[in-house]
């Protein structure tokens, strides 16, 4: 040992450095956070979740359900269409406009979408456009009295699923704790399951039987969450039938009547937690895809896309 | 044989010693070192977001992220004062300000005390909260209970919440500033029990 007080400090540095960088520096970052106002500013996010709910997490936990599903969603880019609202009244200074950003664009095409192009019909000019592009076709255009629409477009993997419509961050996770971000996807990811599926009747049946439901899943069916007995007369709970639960109809022979699934306390908390799975809020940090398309004159229908 | 024995002893190697020696570590690895450490830097400073909390990939800077957003017309004082209002008042005055009447909660929105001339009389109703009966728009109320906010929000905040609430639903007054509740809070510092109405119609609406 000729050189103990070295060996200690590197070592104390390597400790204190990774408890920096691990602990402190997360901490200073994202210690204060507090629930606030969604970008359109309707609603505080995220809300505590309701009681039922709130114990459906400490079921989620009991039973592991980390260790398959995961509660986070990447996304890898953005990009951006630009759609032309209005073409103006000059039809070829708009269209020499259009040719300084988009030397591609076909003379007949564009002439066409000029003349078609409505608030109510708009007609795609550029797609998959990075946001400085797109700006500048927008500021480019302004002059002639044309009007483009610029619709931003999340890109990813995860996204493409319909797994969710933004990346996740970390107001979404606000009042879970412990935090079931999983890191396996044995399962489908059930960052926003609460936005999929809002029967409880299914998600208790798929909880009971996953084939029943996916045809496919690998699932293990947690059926001591339930118990198997006739109904109470007037029991109002959502029972699930044998038949629906994939088991074949057995009726007592004495009285005649069926056998049901039912859930206990703990699937139904379970069902409410993953129905209140949903991690949609606009933030400024996590934009969604925007604007909406436009509903056509004097309906409230949202436009076909393209 | 002393010689020899001499000889044998000078040929032993010296007792290796640790420490940085240029032999130890060639130049190219010393270089690549620098390199990598080069590249390390620039790749946090385009990726990083400055550190913000408010920047993760595939977004780069809040400017860009801002640039995304739709843009609002609220400024930022009212958007305050919204937050404050839903996470504290909503609970008993509804997201719309309605009131509840049947838990004795009357209106904020449309009410003629709080789109009053001045804001006195409402600044002492949010720091000391409000007891017994109160009448608005002709309606009483009964047993409206509302409790005191003082230790719960601070000046910025009552002043935000009130703006919001005297400038929404229809309700067109004058907006209040957190030096007007600095005056009020300290006025009544010593003041304990919930305001009663009787006792605030007799104070001045305006300064």
């Amino acid at each position: 040992m000729n050189h103990g007080p070295l060996i200690f400090l590197g070592a104390f540095a390597t400790v204190v450095s990774s408890f920096w960088g691990l602990v402190v520096a997360p901490q200073l970052q994202l210690g204060g956070l507090q629930p606030k106002l969604t970008t359109g500013g309707d609603a505080v996010y995220p809300s505590q979740r309701p009681g039922l709910a709130a114990q459906g997490h400490a079921v989620y936990v009991a039973n592991g359900c980390v260790y398959c599903h995961s509660q986070q969603i990447g996304q890898s880019g953005v990009e951006f269409d630009v759609r032309l609202v209005k073409g103006g009244t000059n039809a070829v200074k708009t269209l020499a406009r259009l040719r300084e950003v988009l030397p591609d664009l076909s003379d007949d095409s564009a002439r066409q979408m000029i003349a078609t192009a409505t608030n109510t019909a708009p007609q795609l000019l550029a797609a998959g456009l990075d946001h400085a592009t797109a700006d500048l076709l927008d500021r480019n255009l302004k002059p002639t009295g044309a009007q483009v629409q610029i619709v931003q477009r999340n890109l990813g993997p995860d996204l493409a699923r319909h797994w969710g419509r933004r990346l996740s961050v970390a107001q979404d996770y606000l009042y879970d704790d412990p935090v079931q971000l999983g890191t396996q996807r044995i399962g489908p990811d059930l960052a926003n399951y609460g936005l999929r599926q809002t029967n409880e009747t299914v998600i208790l049946t798929h909880l009971l039987n996953p084939r029943a439901v996916e045809k496919n899943s690998t699932m293990p069916g947690y059926s001591f969450l339930f118990e198997r007995r006739k109904l109470h007369p007037g029991e109002t709970t959502p029972a699930i039938s044998l038949s629906a639960a994939g088991i074949t109809q057995d009726v007592d022979k004495t009285t005649g009547a069926p056998e049901f699934f039912v859930p206990k306390p703990a699937a139904r908390a379970l069902a409410a937690y993953l129905m209140s799975l949903q991690s949609d809020a606009p933030l400024f940090e996590a934009p969604l895809p925007a604007p909406p398309p436009v509903a056509a004159a004097g309906t409230n229908a949202p436009a076909p896309v393209k | 044989m002393k010689t020899d024995e001499k000889n044998f002893l000078n040929r032993e190697p010296a007792e290796p010693t640790a420490g940085l020696n240029s032999a130890a570590i060639p130049i190219w690895l010393t270089g690549l070192l620098a390199v990598l450490l080069y590249w390390s830097c620039t790749f946090t400073d385009t990726r990083g977001g400055r550190f913000s909390p408010l920047v993760y990939a595939p977004y780069t800077s809040t400017n860009q992220l801002a640039e995304f957003l739709p843009k609002s017309g609220d400024d930022d004082f009212l958007r305050q004062g919204k937050m404050v209002f839903n996470k504290n008042c909503a609970p008993c005055h509804q997201d719309s300000g309605s009131g509840n009447p049947s838990t004795f909660v009357p209106p904020v929105a449309g009410s003629e005390i709080v789109a009053a001339a001045g804001p006195n009389r409402l600044i002492r109703i949010v720091l000391d909260g409000l007891a017994g009966p109160i009448k608005v728009n002709g309606v009483d109320y009964g047993n409206a209970a509302m409790p005191p906010w003082r230790p719960a929000m601070n000046d910025t905040e009552i002043a935000a919440v009130l703006t919001y609430i005297r400038g929404s639903w229809g309700n067109k007054a004058a907006a209040v500033s957190p030096e007007q509740v600095a005056v009020i809070r300290e006025k009544d510092k010593t003041h304990s029990d919930p305001w009663q109405w009787s006792e605030l119609e007799k104070l001045p609406e305006k300064d």
